[in-house]
């Protein structure tokens, strides 16, 4: 070894060694009390690390409490979040069908008109064409799936940006429910599924809820504890790398895509059971809330990544504000304001955290 | 067994033990907004699970044992790959593909940004790889090294090999030679 300097001052190789050598017992000290489950680092970043994963929960009960200050005989009963949990499932839902796309990088646009697509079709196969319920429920998510499949062949043989893809599929959609339905709403959906979705309660809540909490509870597994989760995870954050370690990055792609539309017609069935109708039209209005609650959620539980807890959490967040608005006596396009601000106003709040690192 | 190199996917690369190192070590070698943790575990995911699933805890303990035994320094896996220095990087990554025991290893500027020290540790790691039977091919333009780490060089110019060094020829003014004569060919 040669002598080392320092610019300006001489050190002897022995002071040099001795200093590495301090060097190094420090810096084993921070990896064993790191890996004893501690954290070393300083108490202060410690904290922020809290209040990245749980701030979103945190401003949930805030919010509750401002607006109970105003209203609180209906903020704080009950009831009201009994009605919202099950009114507000098949957005869950339909957020959960976004996540894993945009886990593997790439955007569904198209959900919100898989999801009008589906509510249609149960509603024109079991009311006009009399099939049994159950059938026209698999239909429906078969459909889903079909368009999913769709979408992956352009994105990944064509190799066209998904979002132009989507925009493009959710489009046609749309001109389809409109074809199926004759732009009609269509009511009179067999009560077994109105059943199955709103009026059974548990704990006041209808059941539809607990659907959704059943699948955000798979998806938060599968993305978490197996090793398709995080092959997932590198296909959205570094495809070369993945490609190149051995995932067949196309086919995770085309199954999230597939996965995607599934869960966006399953979304629709539980829209129709809650409504025992089908309309051409209202379903597309989810699109922007689905955003935003994948969005906000990514901010949260699993901070940085889209994760379904953080979602789940994102959805109330969001509707707890609208619900307290509308206490409030607010007008209806508040719904808009919150929804489209909230985009925004969430993701730049994560970056400001994150240190304006770019969102991947 | 014949492989036909054209139409071969990483995927079945890898099936027959040929592993794979780019030089591009944030864009194709690794994934630097994830852990060194995840990244170091994603050829042996499915070996790593226990019957509830993969746990974070375990990826990260069999990151940092084969960490410790590269010198990743700091062996912290829940780092993310972009907070370590190339070396340390690279160190991480060797270690990635070493763990799988791979037939043939392809190395690209295996030592491009990294420091003295830890380029001598990735040597050194290579040379135990290769004496336990690894074919290993490395494409560097490093060529002092070349000469006292390879069995072999064979001197590229525009795609075509224009010289095979081996044995007592195998030396690094050998190696310059032949490249600087290569080039005034090409000029």
């Amino acid at each position: 070894m040669t002598e080392q300097r320092t610019p300006g001052q001489q050190e002897t190789l022995r002071e040099y060694e001795a200093r590495i050598a301090a060097l190094e017992t420090k810096l084993a000290t921070v990896e064993s009390s790191i890996s004893h489950g501690g954290h070393a680092g300083v108490a202060g970043r410690n904290w922020k690390e809290w209040f990245e994963r749980y701030g979103l929960l945190v401003a949930w009960v805030v919010l509750i409490l401002l607006l109970g200050a105003a209203r609180p005989e209906q903020m704080f009963a009950w009831n009201s979040y009994a009605t919202m949990f099950g009114s507000n499932a098949m957005i869950v839902v339909l957020t959960l069908a976004l996540l894993i796309p945009l886990t593997t990088g790439d955007y569904d646009l198209s959900v919100a008109s898989v999801m009008g697509l589906s509510s249609m079709l149960i509603a024109v196969l079991n009311v006009k064409l009399g099939w049994p319920i159950f059938a026209a429920i698999i239909a429906a998510l078969i459909a889903g799936g079909l368009i999913g499949a769709i979408n992956s062949l352009f994105v990944l043989y064509f190799g066209i940006h998904s979002l132009i893809v989507t925009l493009g599929t959710g489009y046609f959609v749309n001109g389809v429910i409109l074809w199926v339905s004759n732009s009609n709403t269509i009511a009179g959906i067999s009560m077994g599924l109105v059943n199955g979705v709103i009026l059974t309660r548990v704990f006041g809540i209808p059941v539809g809820f607990y659907y959704a909490l059943i699948l955000a509870a798979v998806i938060w597994y599968v993305f978490q504890h197996t090793s398709l989760g995080r092959r997932l995870l590198f296909v959205g954050r570094g495809r070369e790398v993945a490609r190149l370690s051995g995932v067949n990055v196309n086919r995770l792609r085309a199954g999230s895509m597939i996965a995607a539309g599934v869960i966006a017609a399953f979304a629709g069935v539980l829209y129709t059971g809650m409504r025992g109708a089908a309309d051409p039209s209202s379903a597309l209005a989810f699109l922007l809330p689905a955003f935003a609650a994948a969005f906000l959620g990514s901010t949260a539980i699993y901070p940085g990544r889209f994760n379904a807890p953080g979602a789940f959490i994102a959805v109330f967040f969001l509707s707890t504000g609208i619900m307290g608005l509308n206490f409030l006596g607010v007008d209806s396009f508040v719904q808009n304001l919150f929804y489209g601000g909230g985009l925004v106003i969430a993701v730049s709040i994560s970056q400001l955290i994150r240190g304006r690192r770019p969102m991947d | 067994m014949t492989l036909d190199l054209s139409l071969l996917k990483p995927e079945q690369a890898l099936q027959a033990g040929i592993a794979y190192l780019p030089a591009d070590r944030l864009g194709e070698a690794g994934v630097g907004s994830l852990s060194v943790g995840d990244n170091v575990a994603l050829p042996v995911l499915d070996t790593l699970k226990s019957k509830l699933g993969l746990t974070e805890s375990q990826v990260q303990s069999h990151a940092a044992a084969l960490g410790a035994r590269a010198d990743v320094k700091p062996n912290i896996p829940q780092l993310p790959l972009a907070a370590l220095s190339g070396g340390n990087a690279q160190k991480a990554l060797m270690a990635k593909w070493l763990q799988i025991q791979p037939q043939v290893l392809l190395l690209d500027e295996p030592t491009q940004g990294v420091d003295v020290g830890a380029r001598q540790q990735l040597w050194d790691a290579l040379d135990q790889t290769a004496a336990g039977g690894t074919a290993i091919l490395i494409a560097s333009t490093d060529y002092e090294q070349l000469a006292s780490v390879c069995h072999r060089v064979l001197i590229f110019s525009q795609g075509q090999i224009v010289a095979t060094l081996t044995g007592n020829d195998l030396s690094k003014d050998l190696i310059a030679e032949y490249c600087y004569r290569s080039m005034t060919h090409s000029a």
